[in-house]
């Protein structure tokens, strides 16, 4: 069907297909941040643990 | 007695309130964690306004030519992208290269000149911006510094939170660029993810932005009409400025982390010197401008909630509280040893704690960066200071000084107001002989972070002498590199 668009429906479709993807990587990347979050409060905690336990 | 508790209790208080500044910034990391759930695109849709990039020159001679060629070669419809370089009186080939561009470009690139110069780069833009509001033809406006980079698809990136009528102005993420870089530029790539990348996050998920990167903001021409078709030149923060008139005037401040913007930072400490103290003179400016503002919560825009006003004025006063912590832990170690040990020990341990949590968590948010700028992170508090966070942790370290651990203690608790004194070493040191050596040294001792205190410190003293606020601009030499 596409090949039967006109040059400038055509740019259209892509820059919106385009938009999809950015947008879908956006937000996996913004989703990420919280797995990051939780790695950095990870490393947080396990100096806690080890001040309290060991090297108080 | 009583007089005595008193005096122990506000001592102890003011060592808890040194504390603030790094509750607060680890409450703005956890927002960035919640900035996936308040995120605005799904109000974004693709949207190709006609662009007018105003580009203000003064004397870049050196960066302009290319500039322009990396503008017009932006991946977005040629029609639909104009340039407008401001050449704010340039002394050197600045009118030169952007007579050229012209001749090349004649429906596309427009070069005004302004017979007297060097009144700021704002004064230069309000030429730029009478230009855009003259006809119907832009849509919006995009006003960047001449050595800044945009990414391919930034301009996209931006444009596409415009879509939605509520939004006044978007800005992008400004990385550090400079290319072969130095361990200063590494300090503030690093110090950008921190408050470019991080902080901004966490001000999309406030609701409220405290400054659009003046390198690279976006704004609607409903917006530029709307905080009056100018830029305020009563400040040295013109950015921040523009930044709380658009969100006063009702319109939303989006930071789009993923519009990323390369530019040309300081390789020397005096260089980053002139920079920061205009910057954060402007922020006093700033703070004495919108003094109705703070902390009332109704104020349009989210300027005046209790979140944000705790945020900027504990960056803004933070050579304070570590100025009043160091006093305080020192004459409570005369009146107090035990008391003054305690303190310390929270406090250093809330300390141990947020650098942990910031640094690593700062590193993954941009890994590329991170890469390059994770032994900078890690010395960003300055060497000693991280030597006495692993005391915090590891308290019986100290006990292996012997008789040197009063003493030890003692310094400690000094060096937390004596490590902006030592960074400012680093500025003296640097044009004086082995200065390549004495500088970075100091800075690697001291912390890059106390730098910027030691800078504050200076900002806070020529606005109280009401020194001349001139716009010392950065020198810029096309060092920076594309950011994809």
């Amino acid at each position: 069907m596409t090949g039967h668009l006109d040059p400038a429906a055509r740019e259209e479709s892509t820059e919106a297909a385009e938009f999809d993807a950015e947008i879908k990587d956006a937000v996996r990347y913004e989703k990420g941040l919280v797995v990051k979050a939780l790695i950095a409060l990870a490393l947080v905690a396990l100096v806690v643990l080890a001040r309290l336990l060991y090297l108080a | 007695m009583i007089a005595l508790l008193a005096l122990k209790s506000l001592l102890v208080g003011l060592v808890f309130l040194g504390a603030l500044p790094l509750i607060l910034a680890d409450y703005q990391f956890l927002l960035v964690g919640w900035h996936s759930r308040r995120r605005h695109y799904a109000h974004c849709r693709p949207y190709l306004p006609r662009i007018t990039i105003l580009v203000p020159a003064w004397n870049e001679a050196a960066v302009l030519g290319t500039a322009i060629d990396r503008l017009l070669h932006l991946d977005y419809p040629a029609g639909r992208l104009r340039i407008i370089v401001v050449d704010d009186a340039s002394i050197d080939g600045t009118a030169a290269v952007a007579a050229v561009k012209v001749a090349k470009h004649p429906s596309r690139v427009v070069h005004l000149r302004r017979e007297e110069g060097g009144q700021g780069k704002a004064a230069a833009l309000n030429e730029g911006l009478a230009q855009v509001l003259a006809d119907d033809w832009s849509q919006a406006a995009l006003i960047i510094d001449a050595d800044v980079i945009l990414g391919r698809r930034a301009l996209h990136a931006l444009t596409r939170h415009l879509a939605d009528p509520a939004v006044g102005s978007v800005t992008g993420y400004i990385r550090e660029g400079s290319r072969p870089d130095n361990y200063l530029t590494r300090f503030i790539g690093y110090e950008y993810i921190v408050a470019s990348a991080a902080a901004r996050r966490s001000q999309n998920v406030l609701g409220v932005v405290a400054c659009l990167a003046g390198g690279a903001q976006l704004h609607s021409r409903a917006n530029i009409e709307a905080i009056g078709g100018r830029i305020d030149t009563g400040t040295l923060a013109e950015d921040t400025v523009t930044t709380f008139q658009t969100q006063l005037a009702g319109h939303r401040a989006i930071f789009e982390p993923h519009a990323a913007v390369s530019a040309e930072e300081p390789m020397a400490i005096a260089g980053l010197w002139r920079q920061r103290l205009r910057w954060a003179r402007g922020n006093l400016q700033v703070t004495g401008r919108f003094r109705g503002v703070w902390f009332r919560p109704g104020t349009p825009g989210g300027l005046g909630g209790i979140s944000f006003g705790l945020i900027w004025f504990s960056l803004l006063l933070l050579p304070m509280f570590m100025l009043c912590a160091s006093a305080s832990l020192v004459t409570l170690y005369f009146i107090d040893y035990q008391l003054a040990l305690t303190a310390f020990h929270v406090l250093w341990l809330t300390s141990v704690l947020t650098f942990l949590f910031i640094t690593s968590f700062a590193l993954l948010i941009d890994p590329p960066v991170g890469r390059r700028t994770w032994r900078e992170a890690l010395l960003f508090p300055g060497l000693v200071n991280v030597l006495i966070m692993a005391t915090a942790v590891v308290p019986a370290v100290l006990t292996l000084a012997g008789g040197w651990e009063r003493g030890i203690l003692l310094f400690t608790y000094v060096w937390l107001a004596a490590c902006m004194a030592v960074a400012y070493l680093g500025k003296l040191a640097e044009p004086r002989w082995a200065g390549r050596i004495t500088g970075p040294l100091f800075v690697y001792v001291a912390g890059y972070g106390p730098l910027l205190c030691a800078i504050a410190c200076a900002a806070y003293l020529k606005e109280l002498r009401h020194a001349d606020a001139r716009w010392e601009k950065t020198e810029k030499t096309g060092k920076a590199v594309s950011p994809v």
